[in-house]
């Protein structure tokens, strides 16, 4: 399987274009700030990573904005940035196009204003657009409907995994004829109270740094407390080579790889042996050995047990090429994009192989001796000079990036560099 | 949280009734006659929904479904409304 990217869209904490935020991620510049207290209902030393609360897709009536969560919203500025770019040639086949989105929980905020409305405010009534605004499946229906793309829409919620597996699902329906286009990605924005309250019993949130509050992520560092949850959208236009060459299109890289496995043992926990199956299972789909990749782009949420048996994975697959390649989690500057950070992960493993530049693994203090030894660069990292990859052009041309869910579901993809020249 | 104002007047009423219903539906208020039926406005039955749940937040008078088919009009609508938000006033 070989899928051409022909379009790339988002909105992250750290930038509202994939230049923008990934330029951000490579200067070290962290978006994760510390949430204001809210002492009635006990929300304290949170932090969190917010995208721009200004931020308003193009040609939406302003009536029509009224009834959109802000995962529609988000999912509507990444959609429409990823199909304009993608169609800078040529148009793309809207009338068949089908959509595979990643949202893991819905419109959290519109549920929480809703209960509020009834439990605290004492309304009559509740919100009417409660639920068709909060259903997860929400921000696919609205992209059909403003981009007018009439193939068939489908959304993935399988927590962390959610959007990865909506670009894995995407490649197929291409690898099996069933579409030349796909639009894929991504979205969450669950950064209301009451649902930080639930993020917070489950003990998987970073506590706040009371030195430096944006610093407060650090994945696989001795001093790691968890992840500061973030929000976001990420899409991706994915063609078959073939179409994308009748049409024109310039080739943003390519996804050349997905393997997706169940660890069947903990609803919480992750487990070694199946995040190793998803990882070699994407490596044998993009016909690659191990030292091929030059850059790994870690799920990483620095939770203790998380990022423990990651680096247990990662060390099984690559082995003796692991000295040499760049591992790096952006969560710490980005925050944890929950449901999108598949697809907003793999875009900036894109742009670092485009780039020929890892983002750093930032806010490292010391590294965490129970762990393998990993190279952690603390800084952005030249993936062209280093050397590292044993192919024939001095370019890096493959990464991997991991997504790690909850519900023991893993999702990795293999990415390959824009052709040259482009 | 909306701060409650009690309205003035039946015509306040009126008039911001055609401004939340003007907001809602993407049309202009000058295009919405208060005389016309309710479910003319050109809104769904959702629409209409979540029409009366903005005009309950803003007066702070609770409309059942009952008492909303007794009335045809916004015009309607707004005396009712006027009605019970000084009655709501003079009971505190």
């Amino acid at each position: 399987m070989r899928v051409a990217v022909t379009g790339l869209g988002l909105t992250s904490p750290s930038g509202d274009t994939p230049a923008q935020c990934f330029t951000s991620l490579c200067l070290g510049q962290s978006a994760i700030g510390l949430e204001p207290e809210r002492a009635d209902i006990g929300l304290k030393g949170v932090v969190t990573a917010r995208c721009s609360d200004t931020i308003t897709p193009p040609d939406i009536p302003a009536h029509q904005l009224l009834g959109l969560d802000r995962i529609s919203v988000l999912s509507l500025w990444a959609g429409t940035q990823a199909v304009m770019a993608a169609e800078a040639a040529s148009p793309l086949p809207r009338e068949r196009m089908p959509i595979v989105w990643g949202c893991s929980m819905g419109g959290m905020s519109t549920v929480d204003e809703g209960y509020h409305d009834v439990l605290f405010r004492h309304k009559k009534r509740m919100r009417p657009m409660t639920v068709p605004m909060s259903m997860p499946s929400a921000p696919a229906f609205h992209l059909a409907h403003h981009l007018r793309l009439r193939g068939p829409v489908s959304t993935y919620t399988a927590a962390c995994a959610s959007s990865a597996l909506a670009i894995g699902q995407g490649c197929q329906l291409i690898a099996a004829g069933r579409t030349e286009a796909v639009l894929v990605g991504g979205v969450e924005s669950m950064l209301s109270s009451v649902t930080l309250r639930a993020w917070q019993a489950c003990g998987a949130l970073a506590r706040a740094d009371p030195q430096d509050p944006s610093r407060s992520g650090r994945p696989f560092d001795l001093a790691r407390t968890g992840f500061p949850i973030g929000e976001g959208a990420a899409a991706l236009i994915l063609e078959h080579p073939d179409a994308a060459r009748r049409r024109g299109a310039q080739v943003m890289g390519y996804v050349c790889g997905f393997g997706h496995t169940t660890d069947a043992a903990h609803i919480s926990r992750p487990e070694s042996p199946a995040q190793i199956a998803a990882m070699k299972e994407a490596l044998t789909d993009a016909r690659l050995s191990p030292a091929q990749i030059g850059y790994i782009n870690a799920h990483g949420t620095a939770t203790v047990v998380g990022d423990a048996i990651e680096a247990t994975s990662i060390q099984a697959v690559f082995g003796p090429a692991l000295p040499r390649i760049p591992v790096s989690s952006t969560k710490a500057l980005h925050g944890h994009a929950l449901g999108a950070c598949g697809a907003l992960e793999s875009i900036v493993t894109l742009m670092a192989l485009n780039q020929g530049m890892a983002p750093p693994n930032a806010h490292g203090t010391a590294p965490d001796p129970a762990l393998p030894p990993l190279w952690l660069p603390d800084q952005a990292v030249d993936i062209v000079s280093t050397g590292s990859v044993s192919v024939s052009t001095s370019k890096v041309r493959y990464g991997i990036t991991h997504a790690f869910a909850f519900g023991g579901v893993n999702a990795v993809l293999v990415l390959e560099s824009a052709p040259h020249g482009q | 949280m909306t701060t409650l104002i009690a309205p003035s007047s039946e015509s306040q009423v009126l008039q911001e009734l055609v401004h939340i219903a003007a907001k809602l539906s993407g049309g202009e208020s000058s295009l919405i006659n208060p005389d016309a039926s309710i479910t003319e406005m050109g809104i769904d039955s959702l629409g209409l929904a979540e029409f009366m749940f903005n005009v309950e937040d803003r007066f702070g008078v609770p409309i059942d479904n009952e008492r909303l088919q007794t009335m045809q009009t916004l015009t309607d609508l707004s005396r009712f409304i006027y009605t019970a938000a000084s009655d709501n006033v003079a009971q505190p």
